[in-house]
């Protein structure tokens, strides 16, 4: 379901945070589905299950998860438009960083290259 | 722990089954291939004691041996030591089960032969094993345990612990042989007690330091290694020490020289003085009450190899006689090496007269000449005995004819050969009397007497010197029963005692001139009082006829009360000296007694230092004027007659 | 309840001449994962054995679990122990196996045994002379874990093993740690798979630990800098060269503030940064 780089400076239980929040971007996971237990998903990440649950604390946190009927980390209804809550600021900042880039004189391709460099840097 | 001892008899199941099966088997195989000469029981009692000195020890030392070895294995430490059980006591485990299993083998073999052993039909080292089983095997089993589990290797463990046994039981043995031929001279229960104690717990402790060294690595390694070893080797030396104290005391142990033929005819022994041997250092000497004393034979300097861990004593026999001129004439005679004459005294030393080719029999006898006479394989020999240098002179006095001469190799004496002749040298020496042919008259050199029915017309009697001069003790018959009969010298014969008494058959002299003697003993009962209740004893009380050197005759003297009262006195009972009505007794090798003669009145006695109890009859003492001469464990003692007593 | 399940301080063993430990420190916590990383013949299993209570100390102190190694064999009913070799006794079958160890432990979970039997599809029946080396190492799990320890101990518990079964000593790992309070302590040499599980990694190295990291500063803080250099320069801490030609050279660098730093020094200005992989993270660490 959810792959983690091990290399990546993100720390372990936002990249599963992140992997989570895809699949409901991407329908995969609907509002009221159970997420996997932490047992399975650390075993199927390969993980200590304290990093699971530390994820899952903060989705709790943030809203992303909810507790139905004595069932834990059940994705609530605000899930989706969390996702897109978060889709939608990603694309505002991009649009602010570009529109700076532009007026600052970079040409597309320079910028291209530049995102490739951050992409290498960032994953 | 009870779990890994499970584990240890699954893990050792097979070797042991294999054992047992053999042992259980050689039962029948037994019966079955029996020669006819032994019975069924006894073909089964000798394949157990095949098992018992062979078998089983080499089982000890399979058992013992893989289970130290695998204790000690890397299989071992990967498998079992991280289990929740000390390191120690998994070894511990593995030792039990060995023991266990070895109990169980020694068991069946010891039901197998029905529970007892047949000791009588045991050599004395075989007994003695079989005394100590329990030890030796136990003894074993740890020994090969702990040295495989040292070596992790079960041969060189098993030939380890075979090699320190040998080294301790060797000298246990020679002890324990000691001991049941002779003498307690050093505390045998002791040594071996501190022994079984020191091998217990050396081995449980060598275990305990190897376990630290090799299973947990503890540092110091080479220490505790030694430390181990020396723990190991620890209970081999209270053997070695107890044989060595054992050797050095019995060096001490001195023993008077007996003569080899009891001849009622003999010459007595010379007075006041003890030929005295050491049998386990072969000198031999002549001591008087002063304590100066005169070699025959020295120390033997070298007695091999084999004599230290067995050590044999060596027996001498010999005889003194007194000389006209108050020298002391010695022949004494070893079982290997020629015999000796020799002359002198104690205080002055004893010069050889001569070197006796053969030296199986040869004795003194009296004559008008004291004289030798030796027995050669061709016949008998006379020398008469004269003071001064210069060889004897040998003179053939009769042949040995060929049935003779094999009775003499074969050793079984053959004194009719030379009666007559002895007979007849006595007859002429003086103070001896001669009983006529008729029986009715005694003759000693001018002197006769009259004595109804005199017995004895062939064999000459030997005189007593009391106060009044020399007398004579003559047997007599009569009508059913015996009389001695008195010859005082210028008196009148007079009949003495009723019985039959004669001088050298039961009829003694007292070093002071005291005759003594008894033909009968009766029966004393005696209570004795041991820890585990009374025990009921009976003694002989002989009967006692005392002639006192100024005439004085006692009869029918017994002492039954001072044998009540003086327990564990073995051996003859002897009269030694009587002075102004107080009678000295020797009891044994054990009590010297001074009585009145009153048997029930008060006495004083004295224990006898040092002295041979137990195991022998034979008196060792020497009796004279001033007092008693005491061959003792720890050498020659002398006691006067008021009981104080020294080492000489 | 004291969170301190176990204290090193300054262990020193030696075999003879040669010295193993010297002056080892460690700690662990309830609940922590730690891997000790080391090279082969490092003296991890010696660490542990001296853990276990089945080798003495030369020097320095241990306390687990509340007790000092004493030679009693206590500690070793209190922890589990999967060694690099399992080794058990080869007449017995498996079952029997768990059995016998059954009567030595006072918490044993029969049940929990057959049913791990069961998930790592471990014949009950089978010898052990005849297991593969996965059986056996399951086989080892298995008796380790069935008692419920505080503390596991696992020396290069998947060195050796096919997927599958690396899959499911993993996954019981884990599983182990669903079920809450227990520590961990692994010892590898190539630690690959588990960088996900661990806290903290350990690096045993001389005789003692030399670095001591949490796992995801190790994941999400180490970089590799590759610049071109004229002239040698002078490293500060945290920064390890890692090789390269003459011009090109290559450096770890270990830490998000050292790499500030890092890009301020002249030297380094126009060098590209990238993440360094874990795998090499733990090569580095054990080089240094």
């Amino acid at each position: 379901m959810i792959t983690l780089n091990q290399n990546s400076q993100t720390p372990i239980y936002d990249q599963i945070k992140l992997g989570l929040k895809g699949l409901v971007k991407k329908g995969l996971l609907k509002p009221g589905d159970a997420a996997p237990s932490i047992r399975k998903m650390a075993s199927d990440l390969k993980v200590n299950p304290n990093t699971v649950a530390r994820a899952y604390r903060e989705l709790t946190a943030e809203g992303f998860f909810e507790s139905l009927r004595g069932q834990e980390n059940i994705i609530s209804p605000r899930a989706g438009s969390l996702a897109e809550h978060a889709a939608r600021r990603v694309s505002e900042s991009l649009e602010t960083a570009l529109k700076g880039a532009m007026e600052s004189g970079f040409s597309w391709t320079e910028v291209e290259k530049m995102i490739a460099a951050l992409k290498r840097k960032l994953l | 722990m009870k779990n890994l001892i499970i584990l240890q008899f699954r893990k050792s199941l097979l070797p042991f089954l294999v054992l047992a099966g053999a042992v259980l088997l050689s039962a029948p195989a037994a019966l079955l291939f029996r020669t006819q000469s032994v019975t069924g029981a006894e073909a089964v009692n000798i394949a157990m004691l095949f098992w018992a000195l062979a078998g089983l020890p080499l089982a000890i030392m399979t058992l013992a041996g893989t289970a130290g070895s695998d204790a000690a294995s890397d299989a071992a430490r990967a498998v079992e030591q991280p289990l929740p059980e000390s390191q120690y006591r998994q070894v511990l485990s593995a030792l039990a089960v060995a023991a266990a299993q070895t109990a169980l083998l020694i068991l069946a073999v010891y039901a197998i032969m029905g529970f007892s052993v047949p000791m009588d039909k045991l050599t004395f080292t075989t007994a003695h094993v079989a005394r100590h089983y329990a030890f030796y095997a136990a003894f074993l089993v740890l020994y090969s345990f702990t040295l495989s589990y040292a070596f992790r290797n079960a041969v060189a463990g098993g030939l380890a612990a075979a090699a320190l046994f040998v080294v301790t039981a060797f000298p246990l043995l020679s002890a324990a042989l000691f001991g049941e031929l002779l003498l307690d001279l050093i505390p045998l229960a002791f040594i071996n007690s501190l022994t079984a104690v020191l091998a217990l717990a050396g081995a449980l402790g060598a275990l305990y330091l190897l376990c630290r060294a090799y299973a947990r690595r503890e540092a110091g390694r080479a220490a505790k290694v030694l430390l181990s070893a020396l723990l190991l080797a620890a209970p081999a030396l209270p053997p070695f020490f107890g044989l060595a104290a054992l050797r050095a005391k019995a060096a001490d142990v001195t023993w008077p020289v007996y003569p080899l033929v009891l001849s009622t005819d003999a010459p007595e022994a010379a007075p006041g003085v003890m030929l005295a041997q050491k049998p386990f250092t072969g000198e031999v000497f002549l001591i008087d009450g002063e304590g100066r004393r005169a070699v025959v034979f020295p120390e033997d300097s070298d007695r091999g190899v084999p004599n230290y861990f067995f050590p044999v004593p060596s027996f001498v026999r010999g005889q003194t006689m007194s000389a006209s001129d108050g020298s002391v004439w010695v022949y004494c005679n070893r079982y290997d090496k020629p015999a000796v004459l020799l002359n002198g005294s104690a205080a002055g030393g004893l010069k050889l007269r001569a070197a006796l080719p053969d030296s199986r029999r040869a004795y003194f006898v009296r004559g008008k000449v004291a004289g030798i006479v030796e027995r050669r394989k061709d016949g008998a020999y006379y020398a008469p005995l004269r003071t001064g240098m210069g060889p004897l002179e040998w003179k053939k006095i009769g042949n040995m004819p060929a049935e003779a001469a094999r009775r003499w190799l074969a050793g079984t004496g053959e004194e009719a050969l030379l009666d007559a002749f002895l007979r007849g040298m006595l007859a002429g020496a003086p103070g001896v009397a001669v009983v006529s042919a008729d029986g009715r008259t005694v003759t000693s050199g001018g002197e006769k007497w009259t004595v109804p029915g005199a017995l004895g017309p062939k064999s000459p009697l030997v005189g007593v010197r009391l106060d009044d001069g020399v007398n004579y003790i003559v047997p007599a018959g009569d009508s059913k029963d015996y009389a001695a009969y008195l010859c005082p010298p210028g008196k009148a014969a007079r009949k003495l005692w009723q019985g039959y008494f004669r001088v050298g058959s039961n009829l003694w002299q007292a070093p002071d001139g005291t005759l003594w003697g008894y033909n009968r003993k009766l029966r004393v009962d005696v209570a004795v009082k041991t820890i585990f209740g009374t025990k009921k004893n009976d003694l002989e009380s002989p009967q006692f006829s005392i002639l006192t050197r100024d005439g004085r005759s006692i009869e029918s003297f017994r002492l039954d009360q001072i044998l009540r009262d003086l327990p564990g006195a073995k051996g003859e009972i002897a009269l030694v000296r009587e002075e102004n009505g107080a009678l000295w007794f020797t009891l044994g090798n054990a009590y010297l007694v001074k009585t009145g003669t009153n048997p029930h009145g008060p006495y004083s006695y004295w224990k006898l230092p040092q002295s041979v109890q137990e195991k022998y009859w034979r008196s060792t003492l020497a009796a004279n004027r001033d007092g008693l001469l005491i061959a003792a464990l720890d050498g020659v003692h002398f006691m006067d007659w008021e009981g104080r007593a020294r080492k000489l | 309840m004291n969170d301190s399940i176990l204290e090193t301080k300054g262990l020193r063993k030696a075999f003879g001449p040669k010295e193993v430990l010297k002056g080892l420190d460690l700690s662990a916590e309830r609940g922590e994962v730690i891997g000790i990383l080391g090279r082969n013949g490092s003296g991890k299993t010696t660490l542990f054995s001296i853990l276990l209570d089945l080798t003495a100390a030369d020097g320095g102190s241990a306390e687990i679990l509340g007790l000092r190694p004493d030679g009693s064999g206590r500690l070793r009913g209190l922890i589990g122990y999967v060694p690099e070799k399992p080794a058990f006794h080869g007449f017995m079958t498996a079952l029997e196996v768990l059995e016998f160890r059954a009567r030595f432990f006072k918490r044993w979970d029969m049940a929990k045994a057959l049913d791990l039997c069961r998930k790592l599809e471990l014949d009950q029946a089978s010898r052990v002379s005849a297991m593969s080396k996965g059986n056996l190492a399951k086989l080892a799990w298995i008796a380790a874990t069935a008692h419920n320890p505080e503390l596991l101990l696992l020396d290069e518990p998947t060195s050796g093993l096919d997927y599958l079964v690396r899959d499911h000593i993993l996954n019981g790992l884990i599983h182990e740690l669903t079920e809450g309070g227990k520590t961990i302590i692994v010892a590898n040499h190539r630690m690959g798979e588990m960088g996900g599980i661990l806290d903290r990694v350990c690096v045993l190295r001389d005789g003692a630990i030399a670095a001591s990291h949490a796992a995801s500063f190790l994941a999400e803080e180490a970089f590799r800098a590759t610049v071109r250099l004229e002239s040698p320069v002078s490293l500060p801490a945290g920064v390890v060269a890692l090789g390269g030609g003459s011009a090109l050279r290559d450096f770890a660098v270990f830490g998000r503030e050292k790499l500030e730093r890092l890009k301020l020094d002249p030297a380094f200005a126009g060098a590209e940064i990238s993440p360094l992989s874990l795998e090499d993270s733990f090569k580095v660490l054990l080089g240094e």
